[in-house]
Parts: C-alpha cells; sequence; structure tokens
C-alpha cells in the first residue's frame, strides 16, 4: 500500500465477501427446494431465497468494485483520495441500503421486478452511492491530474453504470415497455459497462502483475472495449426474444451476440499474452491465479456457454429454462465474482499485517474449491437444464412432470454447491485472518517504477 | 477514526456468515437424506 | 494499430452500435401499441400487472420465459385453463397440488377477490400479446402430449407449427376416418384439451385422464347419480363438450360452487362437425 487513503478498500472488500457468504446461504436453501417438500414452505419460500440471492450477488460485486476502484485510482493516479470521509459514508449507506433490502425481501417488501426489485427508496440511496462515489473518484483524479487510459475505462464504466440505472427508477405502465428498459439497466450493466469495469481492472492487474507494457496494455484495452460495446449494446437484443418487441429483434440479438464472445476471447489472449511475454514474476502468485482464472472462466461461463443458447432457433426451445441458469452462474461467477477476489487477492497483502505476499496455501484452496465446485455447479445446471429442454418442450411433457425426472441433478448441484462454499468460506476465512493495517508500507514513487513509468 | 476497532466486530460478524453458510450445507443435506427415497427418474 | 487507431475504434464501434440500438429503440415504440394490445391495457389489467410485481410471482414463474425457474411458465396459462380454474387456484393452491406427490408447491398468497380477479386479467393480456410465437409448442403444468396412445402416425413427418398444439398431431385431411380427425381436434382445439386431459390411465391433470371414459360413463349413466340430460354415451360426451358444468364429475379440483373448471367456450368455438368427430374420437377410449 502505498496511499494510506488506499486502506478504505479494506472495509469495502469486507463487507463484499461478507455479503459473498450469505449470497451462497440463499442459493443453497434455493437448491434444497427442487428436491421435494419444503419445511420452509411458509417461512422462507423459493420467491424470498432467490430474490435474495440474486440481489446479494449484486450488491456484493458492486461493493467489490468500488473498493477495488478505492483501491486502484490513488494508485493510478499517484495521489490520497480525495476524501476518505465520504468513502465511510458511502459504505455505510451502501451497506445499509443493501441489509435493509434482504429484510425488506423477507418481509416481502420489494417491487417484484426480476433483479430489479429494490423499492424505490434504497434505489434512491443507490443513486446517492454512485454520485458520492463519481465525486470522490473525480476529484482524487483531479487533484492528482494524472489520468490514465486504465483509469479512464473504469471511471467511464462506473459513470455509465450510475446513467443506465435512471431507467430503473421510472414506472411503466406497458409490461413489454417495463421489461423492454429492465434490460437497458441489467444487461448494459453486466454486457457492457461492468465488462468495461472488469477490463479496466484486467488491465491494472496484468500491467502490475506481468509487468506488461502499459501502452500496448491500454492499447488491447480500447480494442476490447471497443468490441464490447460493438457486441454489447445490439447484443441487447439477445434479451428481446419471445417479449413482445418487434421481430427483427432476432436477427439482430442473434448475430451480436455470437459476436460478444469475441471480446472475451480477446480478453483472454489478452491476459494469456500478457503473462507469456513478460512472465510470471509478480511474488502474488495467488492473484494471478484468480486474474488468469477470471479471463478463461469467463470464456467458459460467459462466451462459450453464452453462445450456446444465444441463437435465436435454439433459444426458443431453452428459454426460460435451467439452460440460463446455467449460463448465468458461471458468466456471473467468472467475469465478476471472480475479477473482485482477484482484485482482492492482489491487495490484501499490502492492506493487512503479516501476509505473505504469494498467498497463503488456504488460498489457494480456495482458488481451486471454488473452481471445481462452480464448474460442477454448472455442469449440474446443463445436464438438469437439457432434460428439462428435451422433456418438457420438445417433448412436450408437463412442467411439474419433467421436474420430477430431473431431480437428480439437484443432488449433484447440492453437492458441488458444497465444494463451492466450501471454497468461499475458505477465501472469507483467509481474508479475516490477518488485522488490517492503516500505515504505508512502501514509500509513494514518483514514477520510479519500471512498470509504472510509461503513461499514455 | 478508530477504525482499527472495527477489526473485531466484523470479523465477528464473518464468523456468524461461515457458521450460516454451514448450517445451509447441513440443512441441504439433511434434506437430501430425508428425500432421498422420494428423488427418482 | 497504433494507440490512436485503437481508441478511434473503440469510440466508433460505441457511437455505432447506439445510435443503432436507439434508432431500433424509436421504432419499437413505434409498434408496441400495436404488438402489445395497448388498448386493451385497462386499469384492471395494470392492478392486475401490481398485483403480480407486489407478491413477487416472477422469482419461481416465467412470464415470456423471464423469470426464475421453481415453477410453470405463465406467458399462455389463460389460454390452457378457464378462468374460473385459476380464480379457485389463487384462493388455494394447496387443493390442486399435493406437495407430496408434485414434491413442491405453492404456498397460499392471500390475495383479494379484486386482486384475483384483475392478475387473471393481467395474464390474460400477457397471453395475447404478439410474441414471435413463443413457446413453439404449448408449455404444459402437468401431463403431456406423450402420455397416450396415437402420437404421430408411422413414417409421417409431423408438421411443426408455431403456437399450435403440433406435437403428435397426424396430419389429416377432409377424406380420413371421423375419429382420426377426431383425433386431430382433441390435440388442436383452443383452449387445448390436452393441456388439462391425458389419455393414460390414471394421470390427472387439471381435469381427469379420458383413459376409459366410455366405461365410465356407461357406468354413471346406469348408476342414476348423473344429472344431465343426456341418454346415451354419444350424447354425454357432446353435453360435457359444450356444456361442461351440466354434471359435474369428481373431486373439488374440478369444479367450484356448481360451475366445471372447464372453459364453457368449445360450444361456439368448434363447428358442428368438429365436435361430432371429437365426440367420435372419445368414443374410441373404451
Amino acid at each position: 500500500m502505498r496511499y494510506k487513503s488506499q486502506s478504505v478498500a479494506y472495509w469495502y472488500f469486507a463487507v463484499a465477501l461478507v455479503l459473498f457468504g450469505l449470497q451462497l446461504v440463499f442459493g443453497l436453501l434455493s437448491a434444497t427446494k427442487y428436491l421435494g417438500p419444503d419445511p420452509l414452505l411458509y417461512i422462507l419460500p423459493f420467491d424470498v431465497t432467490k430474490v435474495i440471492h440474486t440481489n446479494l450477488l449484486i450488491v456484493w460485486v458492486l461493493t467489490g468494485f468500488m473498493g477495488a476502484t478505492y483501491w486502484l485510482v490513488p494508485d493510478e493516479s499517484r495521489t490520497e483520495l480525495h476524501s476518505t470521509k465520504l468513502a465511510y459514508v458511502q459504505l455505510i449507506l451502501w451497506t445499509g441500503m443493501g441489509v435493509a433490502a434482504v429484510i425488506g425481501y423477507l418481509f416481502r417488501y420489494g417491487t417484484g421486478n426480476k433483479l430489479l426489485e429494490q423499492p424505490l427508496p434504497h434505489k434512491l440511496v443507490m443513486v446517492v452511492c454512485f454520485l458520492i462515489f463519481i465525486y470522490n473518484i473525480g476529484m482524487t483524479i483531479k487533484k492528482s491530474g494524472r489520468f490514465t487510459t486504465t483509469e479512464g475505462v473504469l471511471v467511464l464504466g462506473i459513470v455509465s453504470s450510475a446513467v443506465l440505472f435512471f431507467p430503473a427508477l421510472l414506472y411503466y405502465e406497458n409490461y413489454t415497455v417495463s421489461i423492454f428498459y429492465r434490460w437497458w439497466t441489467i444487461h448494459l450493466w453486466v454486457e457492457g459497462v461492468w465488462m468495461m469495469i472488469m477490463g479496466a481492472f484486467l488491465a491494472y492487474l496484468l500491467i502490475r502483475l506481468s509487468g506488461a507494457d502499459r501502452e500496448v496494455m491500454e492499447k488491447w484495452l480500447y480494442v476490447i472495449v471497443g468490441l464490447v460495446f460493438l457486441a454489447g449494446i445490439l447484443g441487447t437484443a439477445h434479451h428481446y426474444y419471445w417479449v413482445g418487441v418487434p421481430h427483427y429483434w432476432l436477427p439482430i440479438g442473434g448475430f451480436f451476440s455470437a459476436l460478444e464472445p469475441l471480446a472475451i476471447v480477446g480478453m483472454a489472449i489478452y491476459a494469456y499474452g500478457a503473462m507469456r511475454r513478460s512472465g510470471m514474476s509478480h511474488p502474488n502468485v495467488l492473484a494471478l491465479h484468480w486474474t488468469l482464472g477470471s479471463t478463461i472462466f469467463t470464456l467458459f461461463g460467459a462466451g462459450l456457454l453464452g453462445l450456446a443458447h444465444t441463437w435465436p432457433s435454439i433459444n426458443k426451445w431453452t428459454h426460460g429454462t435451467l439452460i440460463t441458469a446455467m449460463h448465468g452462474h458461471a458468466a456471473f461467477y467468472g467475469a465478476y465474482a471472480m475479477i473482485t477476489l482477484a482484485m482482492i487477492s492482489y491487495a490484501q497483502p499490502s492492506l493487512t499485517q503479516g501476509r505473505p505476499e504469494k498467498g497463503t496455501s488456504i488460498g489457494y484452496w480456495a482458488f481451486w474449491l471454488q473452481l471445481g465446485g462452480m464448474f460442477g455447479m454448472t455442469i449440474s445446471f446443463a445436464t438438469a437444464g437439457i432434460g428439462q429442454v428435451y422433456l418438457e418442450r420438445i417433448m412436450g411433457m408437463g412442467y411439474l412432470d419433467a421436474q420430477l425426472k430431473i431431480q437428480i441433478h439437484f443432488v449433484m448441484l447440492i453437492i458441488c454447491g458444497t465444494i463451492f462454499a466450501t471454497g468461499v468460506a475458505l477465501f472469507i476465512y483467509d481474508f479475516f485472518r490477518y488485522r488490517p493495517r492503516f500505515d504505508v508500507d512502501e514509500p509513494a514513487a514518483e514514477g520510479s517504477t519500471a512498470s509504472d513509468a510509461r503513461v499514455s | 477514526m478508530e477504525r482499527k476497532k472495527l477489526y473485531k466486530p466484523i470479523r465477528i460478524v464473518s464468523f456468524i456468515v461461515l457458521a450460516l453458510m454451514l448450517a445451509s450445507v447441513l440443512f441441504a443435506f439433511t434434506m437430501t437424506g430425508l428425500h432421498w427415497t422420494g428423488i427418482n427418474v | 494499430m497504433n494507440n490512436r487507431q485503437a481508441r478511434i475504434f473503440a469510440w466508433g464501434s460505441t457511437i455505432a452500435a447506439a445510435v443503432i440500438f436507439l434508432g431500433l429503440t424509436l421504432d419499437s415504440h413505434r409498434q408496441f401499441p400495436n404488438l402489445t394490445n395497448a388498448e386493451n391495457i385497462t386499469p384492471e389489467v395494470t392492478h392486475g400487472k401490481d398485483v403480480w410485481h407486489k407478491y413477487n410471482c416472477i422469482n419461481c414463474h416465467t412470464l415470456f420465459g423471464e423469470g426464475a425457474y421453481y415453477a410453470p411458465d405463465l406467458t399462455k396459462i389463460t389460454q390452457h385453463r378457464s378462468e374460473a380454474y385459476l380464480h379457485a387456484y389463487m384462493r388455494d393452491p394447496g387443493s390442486f397440488y399435493d406437495e407430496q406427490r408434485h414434491r413442491r408447491l405453492m404456498p397460499q398468497q392471500n390475495l383479494s377477490e379484486e386482486e384475483i380477479v384483475n392478475l387473471v386479467k393481467f395474464l390474460d393480456w400477457v397471453a395475447n400479446v404478439d410474441n414471435q410465437g413463443w413457446p413453439p409448442r404449448p408449455i404444459l403444468v402437468t401431463g403431456g402430449f406423450t402420455a397416450g396412445p396415437g402420437s404421430s402416425g408411422a413414417g409421417q413427418p409431423v408438421p411443426v407449427q408455431s403456437s399450435s398444439t403440433s406435437v403428435g398431431v397426424r396430419p389429416v385431411d377432409a377424406g380420413d376416418d371421423i375419429r382420426a380427425l377426431g383425433e386431430n381436434v382433441f390435440r388442436t382445439a383452443m383452449p387445448t384439451c390436452v393441456a388439462c386431459h391425458s389419455l393414460a390411465p390414471g394421470a390427472d391433470g387439471a381435469g381427469p385422464s379420458l383413459a376409459g371414459i366410455v366405461r365410465r360413463t356407461e357406468a354413471l349413466l346406469a348408476s342414476g347419480n348423473y344429472q344431465g340430460q343426456a341418454s346415451d354415451v354419444e350424447g354425454y360426451l357432446r353435453e360435457a363438450i359444450v356444456d361442461p358444468s351440466a354434471h359435474l364429475n369428481t373431486g373439488g379440483m374440478y369444479s367450484a360452487n356448481g360451475v366445471s373448471f372447464m372453459p364453457d367456450t368449445y360450444g361456439e368455438s368448434l363447428s358442428e362437425e368438429e365436435i361430432e368427430q371429437l365426440v367420435a374420437f372419445l368414443t374410441t377410449l373404451k
């Protein structure tokens, strides 16, 4: 840690990891309900556990993004944060909002709009948090006068996230129109601006970890951003299948979402190329694992599994089945959970006292158990989903009867989910094992290190 | 700000969450066992 | 490619994609009223939508295939179930499905009568949205097309028609046997017969299985418990199609307050000839 104010990231990461753990609790509860009569039917019915599961995901990933940004910006701009106080206020507001939302869902206080279930007051608090965040980051960069491309992409990603949240605040009379704009927020977050944020984190980590040349890395970052938006914006169309919009969205969705893996393949090549060219000499090997792992798992989950059911003539059979759950779990985990965990792994040796730079052995167990567990979960959803598509959609068996035939895959889901949860538990335990530090451990180098020397 | 003091509470919270995770895993396996004979293909 | 060209590519492709996207958005708005029958969005439908949101339905069910995957898709539910059925179902889901048998159950939602009526109105609006012909084959809640004799004919291709009951439907022409024509009516009439009735013994859906309907009808007519006007099996079947409430079948699952849950629209939607064919088919189910 070069700048004292970077230590705010610790608290963001701490909150993010606690919420991550909670997310899994509700995920496991939801999976269990597929097995048979549910003793929690009137205490925690499926709709409640599921809404909490997905909302915690959004909240913890965003908390992680914010923490990672507060870590990254001082490093890139070589200055202290504009205001650590604002950063803490933002964290308290944000966490309060998240916790209040989850408690509200337990009592069915929500808007029932998929993934945007947060009631309006909560959404307004989110807007306030975004604004504080953008202001704080913007002032930091302005004060330093040093603005790198990586930062630029990151800030643009954050600002666009806030802007794209706007349609979620409005009320729509027509259900189809409300779906149309819901995806402006959700899809353009996930496959647009969050990808941009992920790309920025990736570039930052690769520059630091592999010592790759900044100018080359940032050039390719531009190319990736271009590809992300070229495919991502028009790729929104794949959410407009079968919801009552004009027919031309079908071919557009098919074509542009088939292009979406390009950007993801680009990212993986980018990471692999950087590592090959410059070697994996950085002592923080654990962070390297997470960084490379993230690009590879994104390629698998978002790229390959997304492509598997994105073409309209395939999607008309798989739409609204567990095939979507398969893709969703692998894609979100690979792209957003893993990149956040990569940033945490990169930052934590200098955020805490006495942690070895190369990572602890618990840290490696956490990595491999999570990876294996999530891979198994994805396969469980895939086998269940394929069964569901053939029995229910193609053979015409009734939904409830088809579900009985695919129950066994949920046993596998729970086993793999447990392996995954073990990995997450180890990560959480490992994170909190060392106490945080609030002092600077290396002098703030003014353009001294090799990787920092060239700024575009 | 005495942020160091916050380490302990959040560490305790993290242990609570870990305990909840363990509880949900145990619950999931209990239910798997209970419903084992009801699961058919 | 140098840094500047990469930057131009990033901005250029983003702006191009955004411009096209916004253009298509405008055009979609032009078409929404038509595609979604916006004139039918009455205050009741809007209230029904709010009920849908308020009770968090989408985190178990799907609508247009969007939502969670723990409960059936409801996009076309009003084409598979009568209003009376849906109202009764919403009052007490537990009397329609058994948690032990189906391994899961919808919790009692305690909706007011007004909420129930408007929710079903909303679902009916959804069912009529032009959603690009999805689902390609009806998504049923229980039962299914495969559970019964006489699926598609040997060696004959099965035409896949969008938004019709096409699985296992043998193509027919007017010269075919009346029973074959009747089976075709059974599989293609709207609302879909097979959405509720299976042909497999004991496989009751939202309606009773029709396997052995002839034997059961004969027993019923002989028993003296029959309340309708018919005097023979054909007459009974015709009456059951046209006026489902004339004689109520056993069980609270199939009717409420003396009214059958079976849609009473077949008398109008089917021609006299089709009803005759359907009866002829049903009398084969000894």
